[in-house]
């Protein structure tokens, strides 16, 4: 009997709650062992000894169960209390000062706490850059090394027929010119993942001298899959355009949507959150780097400041990235906007689930995407967006979005604007979500691809060593012809 | 002198030596010397090379090194880069040069003195001179249309400003083609285009190659060394078009080659295929896909020639013809070729193991075809007639011919 094999190499060295890449991973993951039958085993990539090798289910099931959500509540509960608690030290010990001295001690400890409030950001700031540079520096230096093509091959439980499925870090995990010569070796097929080329078209927004190692990555999936699903349209399109510029094969291409169905179970909201959602308040949910593009809402934010509307509070949630520091220097310091811009991240998906329930609306001004999860999870909340109209975004908000160019300052300040003063062009777009926006869901998702890779195990045409549906865009255009 | 006993002699003046050749120029030059002297001629060579390009132990008796330091370097007073061949000629026949060293080296009986390239005829009209009423007659082996070629160095180069140069190298040329009593051209074009210069005769003396035959023990360690896959060969000077034709014909990238396979590099482009492979965009992804073999000795590039599954030939630029075009086709292996590559082998192109290609997109699709695919098999038999014609031997028989009807 052939089967199906559920690559898990991801979340096996994630030490973290499982977002991004990670969650398809382990949403998938999850679904095989609820639905996957014996026909779906697992396995991951021990890249050190160059070797493929199997995990049970129990296995899985408990990679899987430690990498659960809730305990991202947890460290935030933790912090929550003790700062809690330090304030209450502090409030009992100028209680105890003299009623005149009071007032000075608390100005005094105000400005000693923004000091190291500020010196720690700096500090903090120039170690990123700092790192990210020596992190660059080091990528640049060291050029790829081939393994020689013949390097004997290592343990593999797959056989003919059998059907190997990879949907995580790959470009870090994998080799994919090592699975070429494997699936050649052993007759197998391939199922691999699309999600974006972003560090191939978009390099400089990205940290170091990634585009080449990227590009050698997605090469070796076009040499490898026997099918690729890509994330939307837009990742379809983008790595056909890819395998036209640099001369590697086409391969069957399918579109699998992300579910965007968030887990709330588990623990309490936290008192920063509890009192957000108190006050009047717009949500970009992402991570804080120059690709997703916070720059437009700070320079929109300071014109509307600027014409003095009264402005509700811009809720930035997400780890910061790569490149951003002045800009994050520019919220704290900026008294324009210094207190209509807050940053929050550790954020659970509870509190991530209140924070989308309460904004007056969404933003996402990315410059481009190879989906947008955050923009369907704000959706499946009945959110209205202003987003941009670049990449994907326009395939996850279809027609209840309003889109802008995202480079465009003047558009996204008077939309903004329309929006803050008319609540009720709001709720007017919200019933329309409502009554019309599908939520997909990660169970959709975990369906589609193992039906995929079914009909890859069903298909017995093909495959082995030799792809039999590469086609080079040379051969296509002869066909046409 | 007895006509019938009487060796007739040739002196051969080229700019590089050739005593251990290794590019097209020097194997050329080498092979004519080898059919003079199956023709019954004495032959002597003469050199005058750049320094510091040539190796000791390639270096022949007489050969006369042009220093780097030497003024003769400088063109109208400037340093032009890439300008060296040009500057031997003056350098070659000047009496505060090599003329001195040379005139001392000069056989008193000499038949016929042979330029390959147009280059030393400065030096060649010197010794015509020299020789007063009975000078030897002069033949001038063309090799490509050289201002042409020059230009397109200069070009890719980013060498400005030298349009007087290129005018000097052409009247160089027109002179040469001119002043010869013979001239050789390597193609039927570019024998027509020398044949508007001049009233006399100019010979087709095509490129050919010499054949060659792997020894056993050669073939199992280079089995060995190289890819289980079937793997593409491009063999190939340091000369700059053959790097820029290389990464022209695949669009920058070689991910058309599958990721078990290489294309193997052999010859002194070596080198300069890495560095620029190091400068690519997609630098990993080529990186994964060469291997890089420099300079070989005859016998192991006659193993790498025999093992490999497919020839690679990315000529964009320049005249002239290529011998490594000749020992592709001579080969039997699939060949993917530019139109450019296949200048004077025209009617080698409609074989079934050739493949055409000069848009990058046809390029990159006709090497991974032949790298997946079973390649077609061509004439199983030990030489075909047609192959036959590749030998240097069958090429030169002609102009020998019309070289010795000159002395007699």
């Amino acid at each position: 009997m052939a089967h199906i094999w559920l690559d898990i190499t991801t979340i096996k060295g994630w030490q973290r709650p499982p977002v991004g890449v990670v969650r398809v991973e382990a949403e998938c993951c999850r679904h095989a062992l609820a639905q996957g039958g014996a026909s779906v085993r697992f396995c991951c990539f021990e890249r050190e000894n160059r070797r493929y090798v199997e995990l049970s289910r129990d296995a899985a099931a408990q990679i899987l169960a430690q990498r659960a959500a809730p305990s991202v509540a947890e460290p935030e509960t933790l912090r929550a209390t003790m700062t809690g608690r330090a304030k209450q030290l502090v409030r009992r010990a100028i209680w105890m000062l003299p009623a005149r001295r009071q007032e000075p001690a608390l100005r005094k400890l105000a400005s000693v706490y923004r000091f190291a409030r500020d010196s720690y950001a700096f500090a903090r700031t120039a170690w990123q850059r700092m790192h990210d540079e020596i992190r660059a520096a080091r990528a640049a230096r060291a050029p790829i090394e081939a393994a020689p093509p013949d390097e004997a091959l290592g343990t593999a439980p797959f056989r003919s027929g059998d059907v190997y499925v990879s949907m995580g870090l790959d470009w870090d995990h994998k080799d994919l010119d090592y699975l070429y010569r494997l699936k050649k070796q052993l007759g197998f097929k391939a199922l691999l993942f699309c999600y974006d080329l972003i560090p191939v078209l978009l390099p400089h927004l990205c940290v170091g001298n990634v585009a080449p190692l990227f590009g050698h990555y997605f090469s070796g999936v076009a040499w490898c899959a026997d099918k690729v699903l890509c994330i939307s349209e837009s990742s379809r399109h983008d790595l056909q355009r890819f395998c036209d510029t640099v001369g590697a094969p086409h391969c069957d291409t399918a579109i699998v949507h992300l579910g965007s169905d968030l887990r709330t179970n588990g623990s309490a909201i936290g008192d920063e959150v509890a009192d957000i959602v108190d006050t009047q308040y717009i949500l970009y949910v992402s991570t804080i780097e120059r690709r997703k593009n916070h720059e437009v809402l700070y320079r929109a934010y300071t014109r509307l400041a600027a014409e003095g509307i009264v402005l509700p509070t811009l809720i930035f949630v997400g780890m910061q990235g790569w490149g951003v520091g002045d800009m994050m220097a520019d919220f704290e310091l900026d008294p324009r906007v210094k207190a209509k811009i807050r940053v929050l991240n550790h954020v659970s998906d509870i509190e991530l689930a209140e924070l989308f329930r309460h904004a007056r609306f969404t933003v996402y001004p990315s410059l481009y995407e190879g989906w947008g999860l955050p923009l369907a999870e704000g959706l499946a909340y009945g959110k209205f967006c202003l987003c941009s109209n670049s990449s994907s975004l326009p395939e996850v908000g279809g027609d209840l979005v309003e889109y802008l160019d995202p480079w465009d300052t003047p558009a996204w300040t008077a939309r903004l604007r329309w929006y803050i003063e008319h609540p009720e062009a709001v709720a007017q777009r919200e019933t329309a979500i409502r009554e019309r926006y599908r939520t997909p869901t990660w169970d959709e998702t975990g369906t589609a691809v193992f039906a995929h890779a079914r009909s890859l195990l069903d298909d017995t045409d093909g495959g082995g060593p030799l792809n039999a549906a590469v086609k080079s865009a040379a051969a296509l255009r002869e066909e046409a012809a | 002198m007895n006509p019938a006993t009487h060796r007739p002699s040739v002196l051969m003046l080229t700019t590089y030596p050739i005593a251990k050749p290794r590019h097209g120029g020097q194997l050329r030059a080498r092979a004519l010397c080898d059919a003079y002297r199956a023709a019954g001629w004495d032959v002597a060579t003469l050199a005058v090379f750049e320094a510091e390009a040539y190796a000791p132990d390639a270096r022949g008796n007489d050969d006369i090194e042009f220093p780097p330091w030497s003024p003769y370097r400088r063109f109208a007073g400037r340093a032009v880069p890439l300008l060296a061949d040009y500057c031997a000629g003056a350098f070659a026949a000047a009496d505060d040069g090599a003329w001195p060293a040379i005139r001392g080296k000069l056989d008193p009986q000499l038949d016929v003195v042979h330029i390959e390239q147009p280059w030393l005829l400065p030096l060649a009209e010197r010794i015509l001179r020299e020789r007063g009423a009975h000078p030897p007659k002069l033949v001038y082996g063309s090799q490509n249309v050289e201002h042409g070629l020059k230009r397109a160095i200069f070009e890719q180069a980013g060498v400005h400003g030298a349009d007087d140069v290129i005018a000097a190298i052409e009247a160089l040329e027109v002179r040469a083609t001119q002043r010869a009593d013979l001239v050789l051209a390597v193609t039927r074009a570019d024998a027509a285009v020398l044949a508007a210069h001049r009233a006399g005769p100019v010979c087709y003396a095509p490129n050919g190659i010499a054949g060659w035959q792997a020894e056993r023990a050669k073939l199992e360690q280079w089995r060995a060394q190289l890819p289980k896959a079937p793997w593409a060969l491009f063999v190939a000077s340091a000369h700059p078009p053959n790097v820029q034709g290389f990464y022209a014909c695949f669009g920058d990238s070689l991910a058309c080659v599958p990721p078990d396979s290489r294309v193997v590099v052999a010859g002194s482009v070596s080198e300069h295929v890495y560095r620029a492979a190091c400068a690519s965009r997609w630098a990993p992804i080529n990186l994964s896909r060469l291997q890089l073999l420099g300079e070989l000795a005859d016998d192991d590039l006659a193993a790498v020639k025999t093992l490999a599954a497919l020839y690679l030939l990315p000529i964009t630029q320049g005249g002239g013809s290529n011998i490594k075009t000749a020992e592709a086709i001579y080969s039997r292996r699939p060949v993917v070729a530019t139109s450019t590559s296949l200048r004077g082998y025209e009617d080698y192109a409609t074989l079934p193991e050739i493949t055409v290609a000069d848009e990058v997109a046809a390029f990159r699709h006709a090497v991974m075809r032949r790298l997946l695919d079973e390649p077609p098999r061509a004439d199983t038999g030990p030489d075909t007639p047609l192959r036959e014609q590749l030998l240097w031997a069958h090429c030169l028989q002609a102009p020998l011919a019309q070289i010795d009807a000159l002395i007699h």
